[in-house]
């Protein structure tokens, strides 16, 4: 069920309904209610996964709990590797198995060889990235001694499943979130009214943001070969944006949709594209991604507790595996290559030169150079984006792709108005419409966010980018 | 909990009174459009009388001149084609046009896309202003999803992301072509192609989408059964010949059950080779549609008052 369709409308006030009314006496019944409604909603996709999703949830409940009473550090070692194996092997084999078939037999054929290896019709399972990820954070922090496991396997599977931020997050440390579900939630005004102002926000980067700029961005970077420089600089402009609204806007609706149960997730995003410097860059983009990475294997790795070397070796394998996480396919691995590369360089200019760029500048150039990544995260293939990226540089031509210019004028507002109000949150954070303390103000904002949705949104349905992850 | 269904009531309504405020404005920006896209599909389904209607998708509309086939025919034409648009257009125009009169003949100009891929009942959104006004095209937009009746209560959902169309007419007149020039929008650039060598070859058979086939076959009965004659015709495309595709066989079997002429000039070199008739390799310019219509009527013309209208089938060159 996708946040932004009608299936969703009629069922989140019926969920709500119910969490709040038949489930307000306790917190099983209402761990129960989101359980069953999160599994509905996951079964709106394929039921068929739902026994994935449990057998992942249950397995890594049962890890954690033995985990716990084992004392003996072997074996605790062993239990916490097969929590990471399972879940691997599943992320593995759904969402890789076909890429690494496919890399391994033409890696052979480049040497000559001729290997065969059958590719699979492997259907990869809605969300299935951040689940498993989600459901391994409880091992780990069991593992560290960092939380306690939980005696009902329900709120665990309801953490797992919790249908706001299962499909594509954001990805909650068991930590934080997990006993959260441990208690009675008593309904609150004033988070379910900040709830909902958040979801309309989400709403409006979604539907008028995002899917607006996914027609031209599609549109160019489905005809690679016909398009001039401009264009391509246009559509991966675009794209910078389309993405970030995709899934900034997602990660809101989930976060405001949570908050309506008494919920509090952590934020994901941090209007990254305002940041001087790469490091400030991956502390706003993507927050609950990065953070776990750095968690659970930047710092097992090492972190930066090694020589240069080995610290920017490390920094450089977390983005690589990053890029990986994505998707099955080399541009994502280039993408967390250069993300990797964009990061070691600028600590080291920053440890040998010792000019400091004006803010502006550096806000400027950050971007340029994500925008450069993201042709390698759009582009179907390594070939297409290295050709969209030399018409770039080599050959801008004469003109620039409009297509149809209602789409393109749409667009472009969208992004404007998107930046005004990041502009207004990130300089002037005092100046806020819908949390106004003048009544008539709040509502005029709201029924003009909702009248701007309704009759600038695009409404086909489409997906979320982050869903394939 | 009951505060916050008060205050979601309360921003509900206000919602409601801004919808129907900009409602009235927005009907009223549709109704009163010198030209361009709005007041075409209006004319179309409220005020067109002409005894010549051309339905068709973007090359419907650039490549049929009425004036031409006024002067040739001695009878008025009113060009409905709509860029973009499919077989679900076409029926909703048709059901405007039928519930009002039944035109002498109708053009179908039908695209190999018309009858092979999925017919996009959302592309037929451009239609939902005139959903609350017109009865007779709200089966058709009902398709585009199970909840249309309900959204497209609301004006605001109904002029969902027409406003640059809906405005332009106010500032710029003539884009979508004049009102004289009768529904027909002429493209006056030229393309700078030559063909390098031979012209593309016969593409790959795809097989014919049930749905558009079925929608397309009451499109042709409906108009034959309130006695319109109908001609089919299927457009040149330059530096490609087209003659075998599923969707030419379909019409050709159409044309033979049906008794309708066919009239096929996408393997006509006369045109399909021609860059200088064309402004991208898909339409024709404003010379090339001339050319083309002239031709077209030639054809025509002797058909319109025949009986036996099945032995001109496949009349190109």
């Amino acid at each position: 069920m996708l946040f932004n369709s009608l299936d969703f409308a009629i069922f989140l006030p019926i969920v709500f309904g119910l969490f709040w009314t038949v489930g307000r006496y306790s917190a099983k019944v209402q761990n129960w209610i989101l359980l069953i409604a999160s599994y509905i909603f996951y079964g709106f996709w394929d039921w068929r996964f739902l026994s994935l999703l449990a057998f992942s949830s249950a397995f890594d409940y049962f890890v954690g709990a033995a985990l716990y009473k084992q004392q003996d550090n072997r074996k605790r070692k062993m239990l916490f590797w097969s929590s990471v194996a399972v879940n691997l092997t599943l992320l593995g084999f759904f969402k890789y198995y076909n890429f690494f078939a496919e890399s391994f037999v033409n890696a052979f054929s480049f040497f000559g060889q001729q290997v065969s290896l059958g590719s699979l019709q492997v259907l990869l399972p809605v969300g299935i990235s951040f689940y498993t990820f989600q459901s391994m954070s409880y091992a780990f922090d069991i593992y560290r001694r960092e939380l306690e496991p939980v005696k009902d396997i329900v709120p665990f599977m309801t953490f797992v499943a919790f249908f706001p931020h299962m499909v594509a997050g954001p990805i909650q440390r068991a930590s934080f979130f997990l006993p959260q579900f441990l208690t009675q939630k008593k309904f609150s005004y004033e988070l379910a009214a900040k709830g909902l102002k958040i979801m309309l926000f989400g709403f409006f980067m979604k539907v008028v943001v995002a899917d607006r700029l996914a027609l031209y961005v599609d549109a160019v970077y489905g005809n690679v070969d016909m398009h001039t420089g401009w264009s391509y600089m246009v559509a991966t402009l675009f794209f910078a944006f389309q993405i970030y609204g995709d899934f900034a806007g997602y990660s809101l609706i989930a976060i405001g949709c949570a908050l309506l149960f008494g919920f509090y997730m952590s934020p994901n995003f941090n209007r990254p594209y305002f940041s001087g410097s790469f490091r400030v860059f991956w502390s706003r983009w993507h927050i609950s991604l990065s953070t776990w990475f750095k968690d659970y294997l930047y710092i097992p790795l090492g972190g930066n507790k090694g020589t240069k070397a080995r610290t920017y070796a490390n920094l450089f394998a977390t983005f690589l595996i990053s890029g990986l996480w994505h998707g099955a396919n080399w541009t994502f691995v280039v993408w967390g290559a250069l993300h990797g590369a964009y990061q070691i360089i600028e600590r080291t200019v920053n440890n040998t030169v010792k000019i400091k760029l004006p803010k502006a500048v550096s806000i400027v150039l950050v971007f340029a150079l994500t925008c450069i990544a993201w042709v390698f995260f759009r582009a179907a293939t390594v070939q297409d984006a290295f050709q969209i990226v030399g018409t770039m540089f080599t050959n801008l031509g004469e003109s620039v792709h409009i297509g149809d210019i209602g789409i393109f004028a749409f667009s472009v507002t969208g992004i404007l108005m998107l930046l005004l109000i990041e502009i207004s949150m990130e300089y002037y954070p005092n100046v806020t419409l819908l949390n106004h303390r003048q009544a008539p103000v709040r509502y005029a904002t709201m029924v003009v966010m909702l009248a701007w949705i309704i009759t600038l949104g695009v409404f086909d349905g489409s997906q979320f980018i982050y869903f394939q992850f | 909990m009951r505060k916050l269904f008060a205050k979601i009531a309360v921003i509900l309504v206000l919602l409601a009174a801004f919808d129907v405020l900009a409602g009235v404005v927005l009907d009223w920006l549709r109704d009163h459009s010198p030209d361009g896209r709005y007041y075409k599909t209006k004319y179309s389904l409220e005020a067109c009388d002409e005894d010549v209607v051309v339905i068709g998708s973007s090359r419907g509309e650039i490549n049929y001149v009425s004036q031409i086939i006024e002067d040739s025919l001695g009878m008025r034409c009113w060009n409905a084609s709509r860029g973009g648009q499919g077989t679900p257009y076409f029926r909703a125009i048709q059901e405007g046009v039928l519930s009002r009169y039944a035109p002498k003949i109708v053009i179908l100009n039908i695209d190999d896309n018309d009858l092979e891929t999925q017919p996009n009942y959302e592309h037929a959104g451009v239609l939902r202003p005139f959903y609350q006004s017109h009865p007779e095209i709200r089966p058709i937009l009902d398709k585009t999803s199970p909840f249309e009746w309900l959204l497209l209560k609301s004006r605001l959902y109904a002029y969902n992301s027409s406003y640059y169309y809906l405005i332009r007419p106010y500032f710029i007149q003539g884009l979508d072509g004049k009102t004289s020039d009768k529904g027909w929008k002429p493209r006056l650039e030229k393309m700078n192609v030559e063909i390098n060598g031979d012209l593309e070859p016969e593409p790959n058979k795809v097989p014919l989408h049930p749905e558009s086939v079925a929608l397309f076959d009451t499109l042709v009965h409906k108009f034959q059964e309130r006695g319109c004659k109908v001609f089919l015709v299927v457009s040149p495309n330059f530096g490609r010949t087209v003659s075998a595709s599923s969707a030419i066989e379909y019409l050709r079997k159409t044309s033979r059950e049906r008794d309708i002429p066919l009239f096929i000039y996408s393997n006509d070199t006369a045109f399909i080779t021609k860059p200088g008739y064309y402004v991208d390799p898909d339409h024709l310019n404003v010379e090339g549609a001339q050319i083309f219509t002239q031709h077209l009527i030639r054809q025509i013309k002797p058909l319109v008052h025949s009986n036996h209208l099945s032995q001109h089938v496949d009349t190109v060159r």
